[in-house]
């Protein structure tokens, strides 16, 4: 009798553990081919196509500007011109708000998927994360295109300096891990209770109420009620959007230590999210 | 050298019914109470049996306590009626939901064809569903490419590869996932016939892959069928489960028997008197059926080429009755298409002659080997004295037939071309 061998134990999952991202490893063909089905039909049959992509930002953007532009002075107070304190708003909550929306619903959207086939679940929420970063790819390119016509054409004297621009990664980073890591645990959540679905659509509108996205923080220091401080304040996406502004205008007020606080809170969230998520992956088909 | 692929060691599954909502939470937050206190689901709510009729809870085991191995290169089968727990093994061998106690240790790659075609974008092309369909089965993008050029010939669909899949007749698209997950070369492949999707073409390429991938590449199958000739034919061993437990295993040819006979028929015809829907004057009715094998064993269902009997209770409310009875059956398919049609007048060449002051009578009807083909056949009764009608119930009962070994050969035609079969032979005279 020779030594029998089992390539693999299937047994009630009582701990999560990294193993999980070394199998996810395993399925980075799959994470390639979600992230090019997604990129290539969210677009079919429609006239625009990816210019989808920046007719968004663009309209928030002069909405923005027309309703707040004026109000709150951007352009005066920061240095900034509102058309670009605006867009860098948008761009960067977009990539928040799309990837926590769409990973939260993550079991629930795929159940049909998922309940069929075996693959590591968090093929779905990674490739969510990378297909959103195509979008933000464009939106940042368009950023960029404007951010160029001002610095170069417009006459407004812009403090730019690229080593700043080094930033940006470290700010995504900090954004995908936070979208992720509150994405996992609603879609976790979600499996049960429905609830969450509902809440999350008003919860990340609210959040977008509570952020630097149409207010910089330097106003909202300046002007705002003192019990509404904190509330921006505390909230993780308020240094990730002023990052993202300060890396391209380099006397806008901000201070990247603060996004010590934001990365701290972003990784608590994803090992959260991750074990929460790697709890319900195994049974979670019985509930959804 | 017997090396195992498969091994399931004390596998339980529990369930709970019922909905989700608001008093769910209230049990959660019980539950994760008690659980902190250090005790067990078990010890809060009782946990009925897989039996659905029985008791009360809410959890139930839907396995319990399943143990057993499959070698390299077996097909076995697994048979069971309708909530014996099959498809929940098979989910939990497929890693789609887990188990609640137990192991399965595993040897190689786990594919099953039921989940054919799935994550299939109608908007993308075959050829990226190929790739799409096949990396969600588990294929890197490197095998999936040497074997695009035998997928495509395998799928049919030629020059429409480049054609988005909204596009395809079901039957393609059908035929393309089949086709990937045909070249998937897993160590186990799991087969559930009871839930493939497909015609019966569809199906028979199944099957062939399947002995095809057991007998020439040594890989195991698990195969779960409704159709005893096919599991016959195919299978080396066989699995048994009754409410969620494996009643045995053994050779085939064992455990089919047990199959037919273990389980206690379902009363589900037998009391004729509460039917309403019957016309004629009543002297005579028809007040009990059993259908029953040639051992007098009560059965719910048999298979074709079977030997069976109906046991009809009639009872005559006319003291006076007495004189001839015709009798008769008629069989009709679910389309309520008349299939054959039996009466003692006609067989027997008269009728039964009744004397007078009998208030019950009991007669069996026999057919030594049953010509149907698998398939529901529902029964009309009728009885009369050839002039007046005593009874007649439309839909009195329905026989479910399985798929048996009419022909020595034990294989079955398409029961959607057939409904009859007919004892044959063929012979070649040069």
């Amino acid at each position: 009798m020779s030594k029998q061998v089992w390539t693999e134990i299937i047994t009630p999952k009582k701990t999560v553990s990294v193993f999980n991202l070394k199998e996810l490893l395993n399925y980075r063909d799959l994470i390639s081919l979600f992230v090019k089905r997604d990129f290539v039909t969210l677009y079919k049959q429609t006239i625009l196509g990816p210019f989808w992509y920046v007719i968004t930002p663009i309209v928030q953007t002069v909405i923005y500007t027309m309703m707040f532009g004026n109000i709150f002075s951007i352009s005066d107070s920061t240095g900034i011109p509102a058309i670009l304190f605006y867009l860098s708003g948008s761009v960067t909550w977009a990539y928040f708000s799309q990837s926590v929306i769409k990973t939260s619903n993550t079991f629930s959207g795929n159940a049909d998927i998922f309940g069929k086939v075996y693959f590591p679940r968090l093929v779905v929420p990674i490739s969510v994360l990378i297909s959103n970063l195509i979008g933000f790819g464009i939106q940042l390119l368009l950023f960029v295109l404007f951010f160029l016509y001002y610095y170069f054409f417009s006459g407004v004297s812009l403090s730019f300096n690229p080593v700043n621009l080094l930033w940006i990664p470290v700010l995504l980073l900090n954004m995908a891990l936070l979208g992720l890591g509150i994405g996992l645990i609603v879609s976790s959540l979600t499996t049960k209770y429905k609830d969450f679905k509902q809440f999350i659509g008003f919860g990340i509108q609210l959040l977008m109420f509570m952020s630097p996205v149409i207010v910089p923080m330097s106003i909202v220091n300046e002007k705002f009620p003192d019990w509404s401080k904190p509330i921006l304040e505390y909230n993780p996406m308020t240094p990730i959007i002023e990052g993202f502004r300060a890396a391209f205008f380099e006397n806008y007020v901000f201070d990247f230590s603060d996004l010590i606080y934001s990365g701290s809170v972003a990784i608590v969230l994803f090992v959260f999210g991750f074990y929460i998520f790697g709890k319900t992956e195994q049974n979670f088909m019985d509930t959804v | 050298m017997s090396d195992l692929g498969l091994k399931v060691e004390g596998l339980y599954k529990q369930y709970r019914l019922g909905v989700i909502g608001a008093d769910t939470l209230k049990e959660d937050i019980k539950l994760t109470f008690a659980k902190l206190r250090g005790k067990s689901l078990s010890d809060v709510y009782k946990i009925d049996g897989n039996d659905r009729m029985v008791g009360d809870s809410e959890y139930v085991w839907a396995l319990q306590d399943i143990n057993f191995e499959v070698k390299k290169g077996e097909i076995l089968g697994i048979i069971g009626k309708n909530g014996a727990g099959k498809s929940t093994l098979l989910k939990i061998l497929s890693k789609v939901t887990g188990p609640t106690k137990g192991s399965i240790k595993v040897n190689g790659r786990i594919a099953s064809l039921l989940e054919v075609g799935t994550g299939m974008h109608p908007e993308l092309t075959g050829r990226e569903n190929i790739f799409l369909n096949g990396a969600i089965l588990g294929m890197t993008k490197k095998e999936i490419k040497i074997k695009l050029e035998e997928i495509v010939e395998f799928s049919g669909i030629g020059k429409y590869l480049d054609t988005p899949v909204k596009r395809y007749s079901s039957g393609m698209k059908v035929r393309l996932g089949f086709a990937v997950a045909a070249h998937l070369d897993p160590e186990i492949l799991i087969v559930d016939e009871v839930l493939a999707v497909g015609d019966a073409e569809f199906q028979k390429r199944c099957i062939g892959k399947m002995n095809d991938v057991s007998k020439n590449e040594g890989r195991t199958v698990l195969f779960v069928s409704h159709n005893m000739a096919s599991i016959m034919e195919l299978c080396d061993r066989a699995l048994l489960m009754q409410d969620g437990q494996v009643h045995s295993t053994g050779k085939v040819s064992d455990i089919i028997p047990l199959y037919l006979s273990a389980f206690k028929a379902e009363e589900i015809t037998s009391d004729l008197s509460k039917i309403k829907t019957r016309t004629g004057n009543g002297k005579v009715q028809f007040n009990e059926i059993n259908i029953l094998d040639l051992l007098d064993n009560k059965i719910d269902f048999c298979l074709s080429g079977q030997g069976i009997k109906f046991r009809i209770k009639l009872k005559i409310n006319d003291a006076d009755f007495h004189g001839k009875l015709h009798l008769s059956m008629n069989f009709v398919d679910d389309n309520d298409v008349s299939i054959f049609h039996i009466s003692n007048s006609v067989t027997n060449g008269i009728e039964f002659e009744i004397e007078k002051s009998k208030d019950e009578l009991l007669i069996d009807v026999t057919i030594k080997k049953l010509p149907l083909n698998s398939g529901i056949y529902k029964f009309h009764l009728f009885c009369s004295n050839m002039q007046e009608v005593f009874d007649e119930i439309s839909f009195a009962g329905a026989l479910k037939v399985e798929g048996g070994n009419f022909f020595p050969s034990g294989k079955l035609p398409n029961p959607k071309v057939t409904k009859v079969l007919v004892e044959n032979s063929w012979t070649k005279l040069c």
